[in-house]
């Protein structure tokens, strides 16, 4: 009785270690996965904050206003006036 | 001891067929005999079966132990070095307007550095063939003094590649971030800026690490298309008036969100830590319009005449003496800016277009020094105020409240205040009559429940501050369709102990639009000269800062969804008050 209870304790012990290695080359095998998902993750997230940081460059106030005063002739840009822009609450008053 | 070497249980092998009788009879002999030799077996038995629970169980613990390091490895092992997820994130977070659109970022850039080089002039020579701008004395010096040289910061990847290839084995890579203000110097005395290690110096960079937010991003109250014209219009104002300096800033008269605030001269935060000697720093992250105090001069009125309103001394349809000798020393009278005045009596909204010093002080007078003091405590002129950065101003106050101080204070002498609470008690002269608190914070709602004057009398000033716009000192500030509402002042500069000679600071203080203010606008320039060549003919603030105000309204109202509308105009007040007393005498 005693030697198939050490003899169970053994087994049980060497499964465990066998199931843990198993599982332990998993999870390695995981984290290097999520290593790379996270670098490549990283890498579109620069880019991501590069392309918009472009964005806001190329779209600036002062930017926008040198092009259109340099570009005037052809486009004839110009700040959006007051009266250029009818309300609709404006409108239902009228009616 | 020596019987038990002997033993017949050990030794004997019994098989088929044997006489087993011998077995029984020495065992009883034996047992007769040697009782406390087989005690002794029996114990050394159970001391080997202790032994090897022991074992077992030691050997167990070490099992169970192993294995369990084996699966759970993150008790010996730290977890960054095995799982990078959390560096993922940015380590400050990003600042956007309130449209969304993004003003300061943060990127992963290369730093290139040399540790320990085996032939410093060789390792010199290869570096300065790739990075040209190196001087190469200073960087010999460096190799041979120091085991380790930082060669070039923020390098773009044809330069990483360019080191690489340069054949210095010393050198390594390490990735810094590196934070980025996209619109250069615009709203950089909001924005603020960040030293070399990421760690805001000034303005909301500063806050950052000291609050919550840290990986959260910001989205602040300020437009960054009005924040523009306002900085544009003040920095050509600066250029066509010869002024020293300008500040400007325009508010939400409902929540007390700061649309956008300008404070020149100004800075590059991108290259603040680079370019700029300590005293540029020092002079231009000066930010005016939070941290500055000053007399703003005749715009103080308008406290004044809401002052005496509220506390029902006077009303609009009653009549002043322009011309009457209010001593403020032995043997003189108070003056009238330019020594102005009108032959017969005004009324009070009058005082306010031709911004009468003496009718301020007479209002002033009635009204009283102890209900002067505590009116401007209430709508927050006299108190430190909080706001989400750290450079915040307080006002100076006179030592001792005399009347002399509550004379010249009615028109705006004698105390100093800080632009940003001046203009939200200004907004809560406009918005129906509610304390509000400024804020950078676009998420931050403050309600209007702190009533300071009563609905009427913000009424009233509206109508005052209207007359002035259409037929005063602020007729340039007029912009067809919106009805604005405001207040010049031109302050003489305090210097060596008197007000002459120094230049003076004009202001405009106004809201739009009229018939139900939503925004509230304050531009001031400091020392602005005229400049007769190109049709500026004075120096007050009729000249300059009231026609600034004008044009930057008139860009920003567009934008910030203000109704055009020519018809209507603010509440008539004036008639309703005749009105009011045609009745009555009917009455009667």
């Amino acid at each position: 009785m005693f030697k198939l209870f050490v003899y169970s304790l053994f087994f049980t012990f060497i499964s465990l270690i066998v199931f843990n290695q198993i599982i332990s080359h998993e999870i390695k095998d995981k984290v290097r996965q999520l290593n790379n998902i996270n670098y490549s993750l990283k890498k579109e997230l620069n880019k991501e904050i590069l392309l918009k940081t472009d964005w806001v460059v190329r779209t600036s106030p002062e930017r926008l206003q040198k092009l259109s005063e340099k570009y005037y002739p052809q486009l004839r840009l110009s700040p959006s006036k007051g009266e250029n822009i009818e309300f609709i609450n404006q409108e239902i008053e009228k009616n | 001891m020596v019987n038990l070497k002997k033993n017949k249980f050990t030794n004997i092998k019994a098989t088929a067929g044997n006489d087993l009788s011998f077995l029984f009879h020495d065992s009883r002999k034996g047992l007769s005999n040697n009782r406390n030799d087989i005690d002794k077996i029996s114990l050394s038995r159970e001391r080997v079966h202790l032994a090897k629970f022991l074992f077992i169980f030691v050997f167990a613990i070490f099992i169970v132990r192993s294995t369990s390091l084996a699966i759970f490895p993150g008790e010996i092992l730290s977890k960054p070095n095995k799982i990078i997820s959390n560096s993922i994130k940015n380590p400050l977070p990003e600042i956007y307007d309130r449209n969304d659109k993004l003003l300061a970022t943060t990127i992963e850039t290369k730093r290139a550095s040399i540790r320990n080089p085996v032939n410093p002039e060789e390792t010199a020579r290869m570096i300065k063939a790739v990075i040209p701008e190196l001087n190469k004395d200073v960087l010999l010096n460096k190799l041979e003094n120091k085991s380790y040289v930082e060669i070039a910061d923020n390098i773009n990847d044809i330069q990483y590649y360019d080191i690489l290839n340069s054949g210095v084995a010393e050198v390594e890579f390490h990735s810094v971030w590196r934070r980025i203000y996209i619109n250069k110097q615009l709203a950089s005395h909001i924005i603020g800026y960040s030293g070399r290690d990421l760690i805001g110096l000034s303005g909301i960079e500063k806050t950052i690490p000291k609050s919550k937010i840290l990986h959260e991003d910001i989205k602040l109250s300020i437009d960054i298309s009005v924040q523009f014209h306002l900085e544009d219009q003040i920095a050509k104002g600066i250029e066509l008036y010869g002024a020293e300096s300008g500040f400007g800033i325009v508010m939400d008269v409902n929540n007390g969100q700061i649309i956008a605030s300008a404070s020149l001269p100004t800075f590059d935060p991108n290259i603040i830590n680079k370019n700029y000697t300590n005293s540029a720093v020092k002079e231009s992250t000066f930010n005016q319009v939070f941290q500055g105090s000053y007399e703003l001069g005749s715009v103080m009125k308008i406290m004044t005449l809401a002052m005496g309103l509220e506390s029902s001394q006077i009303d609009l349809n009653d009549k002043f003496d322009d011309n009457i000798c209010i001593k403020i020393a032995a043997n003189r009278c108070l003056n009238n800016y330019r020594n102005q005045s009108s032959e017969n009596l005004i009324n009070s909204v009058d005082c306010l277009v031709r911004s009468s010093n003496r009718c301020m002080a007479q209002i002033a007078i009635k009204v009283g020094r102890e209900n002067q003091k505590s009116f401007l405590q209430k709508v927050g002129l006299l108190d430190e105020y909080l706001l989400e950065v750290y450079e915040t101003g307080s006002p100076i106050l006179p030592e001792r409240w005399t009347d002399n101080s509550m004379i010249t204070i009615s028109f705006g002498q004698g105390l100093s205040v800080v632009p940003l609470s001046f203009t939200s008690s200004v907004a809560a002269m406009v918005n129906g009559g509610y304390k509000i608190q400024p804020s950078l914070n676009y998420y931050n709602n403050s309600k209007k429940e702190n009533r300071v004057i009563r609905e009427n009398t913000s009424t009233k000033t509206i109508y005052a501050m209207r007359q002035v716009v259409k037929h005063g000192s602020g007729k340039k500030a007029d912009i067809k369709g919106y009805a604005v509402i405001g207040k010049t002042g031109t302050a003489d500069i305090p210097c060596n102990g008197a007000y002459s000679g120094c230049g003076n600071r004009t202001s405009f203080v106004g809201a739009f639009p009229g018939w139900d203010p939503k925004y509230v606008i304050l531009v001031s320039y400091e020392k602005p000269k005229e400049n007769p060549s190109r049709g500026i003919m004075g120096g007050s603030s009729f000249h300059n800062a009231g026609p600034t105000a004008g044009e930057i309204i008139r860009l920003i109202a567009p934008i910030l969804n203000v109704e055009y509308n020519v018809d209507k105009d603010v509440k008539d007040v004036k008639k309703d008050i005749l009105k009011n007393n045609l009745i009555e005498e009917n009455s009667l």
